[in-house]
């Protein structure tokens, strides 16, 4: 081609992105010549310096850098993000928790407020759902600022009393972290949905490896869904 | 205020109602012609105190400043005649700041921000400070003009009569036009170039109730002004027609002034950034400025006070005029207005953009005559156009421009010359400056919003008067549980939520991410509502609605949380934002 530029050529899906405006709107902008653009080959385009300046001058709102566009999270992609980790202390309840903050902190490169946020939650009330699994997470689950939503299998070395509806020491911990408000639902509710199963509990009280694990949910998630 | 006076304001306030339906008429379409009739009327006859009053302060001010230069004529030649300015321009600026506690700006700006941010930001102070500022300034030969000043004189006057009369905020703003207008059209004895200066730089707007009383004013103060010191013709010159070729010449002469209009607008902040680093205290800078001034006038006394003598010898004896001169003319007049203005000197930069428009033009014709072999034969005629392009260029009022230069000289006959010059300086201008001498400080700043503009509505709201605050707020500590009860007595779809103890927003839980698990009891004791809201931004009342809409925008959020130095108000949605926006604009379109 003979035209070569070193300057930034924006087309129109790109400007209605940025813009975030319908295209027939940044279509009628360029027919009534509010907009700054030049015609070449039948196509629109617009140098990304004149279009920034244009809008800051008119008070346009602009999208310089996309945003985190966050996946849609399911329990096995979470699972496997936040891995399995066993032969946590298990004291107390404070001090499993302490542990899995800890741990998870090194591990995930998670900030280091984690083991604060689970003991303020845990404060308020038990995360114990019964049948000996826990579901731990942070007060605010919004300040760690997650990119993906996570689930992290933690086995401390001996159960731990949590003050469980049922009374049942926990053996192991899933601990969410969730990117999202609609992700910690989705993800808490498919967590006890699936506890609930007495067989599911009984079977995980061998520490799994991350592998095992996940395939022994996939096959019980897909024998539900059947 | 005399009780006399009170009762004056309350009979106008009867007769101009502010709301409709205070009159017996019963149709309300007649009564509404009435109450507009009657704002015409007495905006009209406001318009002629006005006229009358600011063509008065303008005669005044230039009649006290000839006679002023008249008297200390014949020492510019005399050694101490160096001292002068320096003594004028530091008692200028001491009266001012210590005398009439007054700040000490350049006028036109302020007017300008006057108009977007209100009346008020022009006191009565401001008449006496700029009237004997600029005589002393001007008066002791500091070289710059007596148009800024002036202008702020006249919207100072139009909003001191504006609140004397109680009037509301909208029409104090039109008396400061008409006060504008009256005075420019006294100084330059100028009625047309009073109205569209003021239409153009000042009011932006062209309405009848703009338009008509300004008029008024303006022929009103003229009138006063000839009656006082006689019909006078500012540039009086043997006109002559142009020819073809001179009019293409004109084109180039507009982006010369153009350009030399840039380098004039840049190199000011260059000047007050100089004297701020010589002292902290405005009257010493002001006297070091006149010192320099004095430096200046000693070996050329041309540079001194207004410069018009000048221009007129360049109209009338262009012939006794040698390129030399007239080139160091233009460039020791640039050192010496920007010296005077940020060494902090009282006065404008109308009167030195026409005098080095002036000189430009003359050169530039000079130099057409000697390339072009007899083509070009009028070079003092240039000096005309070259005036027209430096105002236009300077100020960015093209029409001020041609209609300044044309009444000044009586010359309808030139508006040709005048009107490609002026719109080829305005081309080059914008080119590199999207603001004027007045306005680009305020375009910075933010301040420069015409009535009307998108700005202008943003800032009339106000993000307090239109909060939500009918929705029940939550606790984060809140379990799903107790969060059903609370939804079914609520009509909102969203619930903000307030961290456990305190006032603080921390984020806010939809109802329509909850929806589907509300009915899921073994999530009823697990679940927080700190672990499901959203975290969104949250708008202080103290930002402007300009930077709420972007956090709106850039969370994509329909009503965010609003907040007082971290302490929860309420929800402001963008439905009602902008329901409120546009009745703001219903009312602000004519």
């Amino acid at each position: 081609m003979a035209f070569q530029s070193t300057v930034q050529q924006l087309k129109v899906a790109d400007v209605v992105q940025l813009l975030r405006i319908p295209e027939p709107t940044l279509q009628r902008w360029i027919r009534l010549g509010e907009i700054p653009c030049t015609l070449r080959n039948g196509e629109y385009l617009f140098r990304k310096e004149t279009l920034i300046a244009w809008a800051k001058s008119k008070h346009l709102y602009i999208e310089e850098s996309a945003q985190i566009q966050r996946t849609e999270t399911d329990l096995i992609r979470a699972l496997r993000l936040g891995g399995v980790h066993t032969h946590l202390a298990s004291a107390s309840k404070e001090a499993f928790l302490e542990d899995i903050g800890k741990r998870l902190t090194q591990e995930l490169k998670l900030p280091d407020h984690l083991a604060h946020d689970l003991l303020e939650r845990e404060a308020l009330s038990t995360t114990g759902i019964g049948s000996g699994v826990a579901v731990p997470h942070p007060r605010f689950p919004g300040l760690l600022n997650l990119k993906d939503s996570l689930v992290a299998t933690c086995y401390p070395e001996q159960p731990v009393d949590f003050q469980a509806p049922d009374g049942e020491p926990v053996f192991v911990a899933f601990v969410l972290l969730s990117a999202e408000a609609t992700h910690h639902l989705r993800l808490l509710s498919q967590v006890a949905h699936l506890v609930r199963d007495d067989n599911l509990a009984s079977s995980l009280r061998q520490p799994y490896s991350s592998e095992q694990l996940l395939d022994h949910f996939q096959s019980i998630l897909a024998e539900k869904a059947r | 205020m005399t009780t006399s006076n009170q009762s004056w304001q309350k009979k106008l306030a009867d007769y101009l109602p502010t709301k409709l339906g205070t009159s017996d008429d019963s149709n309300g379409f007649a009564q509404l012609q009435s109450v507009s009739a009657r704002e015409t009327l007495v905006m009209m006859l406001s318009a002629l105190v006005l006229g009358l009053g600011g063509g008065a302060l303008a005669v005044g001010l230039n009649w006290s400043v000839h006679t002023l230069r008249h008297l200390l004529h014949g020492q510019d030649t005399q050694w101490w005649g160096i001292f002068i300015p320096a003594v004028g321009m530091g008692a200028a600026v001491f009266l001012i700041r210590r005398g009439i506690r007054d700040f000490s700006g350049h006028g036109v700006s302020d007017v300008i921000k006057g108009m977007a941010l209100g009346s008020s930001v022009l006191r009565r102070r401001m008449i006496f400070s700029r009237f004997f500022g600029s005589l002393l300034t001007v008066g002791s030969g500091g070289s710059t003009g007596l148009e800024g000043p002036i202008v702020c004189i006249g919207g100072a006057w139009g909003a001191v009569i504006g609140r004397w009369l109680d009037l509301n905020e909208r029409r104090k703003k039109l008396l400061i036009g008409y006060g504008v207008a009256a005075a420019v059209s006294g100084i330059f004895n100028a009625p047309l170039t009073g109205l569209i200066f003021t239409l153009e730089i000042i009011v932006g707007e062209w309405t009848y109730l703009t338009v008509l009383p300004t008029i008024i004013a303006s022929v009103s103060a003229t009138e006063l002004s000839r009656l006082m010191v006689g019909n006078k013709i500012t540039f009086q010159h043997e006109l002559a027609g142009f020819t073809p070729v001179e009019l293409v010449a004109c084109i180039g002469l507009g982006a010369i002034t153009g350009l030399v209009s840039i380098a004039f607008i840049r190199s000011m902040p260059f000047w007050e950034q100089i004297f701020h680093r010589l002292s902290p205290k405005g009257w010493v800078r002001a006297t070091y400025g006149g010192l320099v001034i004095g430096l200046m006038g000693f070996y050329f006394p041309e540079v001194l006070a207004e410069g018009y003598d000048m221009t007129k010898t360049f109209l009338n004896q262009s012939e006794l005029m040698t390129l030399e001169f007239v080139l160091l003319f233009i460039i020791l007049k640039f050192v010496a207005c920007g010296v005077t203005l940020g060494s902090g000197g009282i006065g404008g930069v109308f009167a030195p953009s026409l005098v080095i428009g002036s000189g430009v033009g003359l050169a530039f014709g000079m130099v057409m005559q000697s390339l072009s072999l007899g083509l070009v034969e009028h070079e003092a005629a240039f000096s005309l156009a070259g005036m027209a392009g430096m105002v236009t260029a300077v100020m960015h009022g093209p029409l001020t421009g041609i209609f300044l230069v044309m009444e000044a000289t009586r010359g309808y006959s030139l508006i040709l010359p005048l009107m490609l010059t002026a719109g080829s300086a305005m081309v080059v201008s914008s080119y590199f400056e999207t603001g004027s001498v007045y306005t680009r400080e305020l375009i910075a700043q933010g301040h420069l919003i015409r009535r009307g503009s998108d700005q202008h509505l943003l800032y009339n709201l106000n993000i307090k008067d239109i909060l939500d605050q009918d929705f029940i707020p939550i606790r984060d500590t809140m379990l799903l549980g107790e969060f059903v009860g609370v939804f079914k007595t609520a009509h909102r779809n969203y619930f903000p939520v307030l961290e456990e103890g305190k006032d603080t927003c921390v984020g806010v839980v939809f109802l329509d991410d909850v929806r589907s698990y509300l009915f899921d009891t073994t999530l009823y004791d697990l679940v927080t509502m700190g672990s499901i809201m959203r975290s969104l931004p949250v708008i202080d009342l103290s930002e402007p609605i300009g930077k709420a809409l972007d956090k709106f925008e850039s969370s994509k959020a329909w009503s965010l949380p609003v907040a007082d130095q971290e302490r929860f108000l309420g929800m402001l949605s963008k439905s009602t934002l902008f329901d409120h926006y546009r009745r703001e604009l219903q009312i602000q379109s004519s």
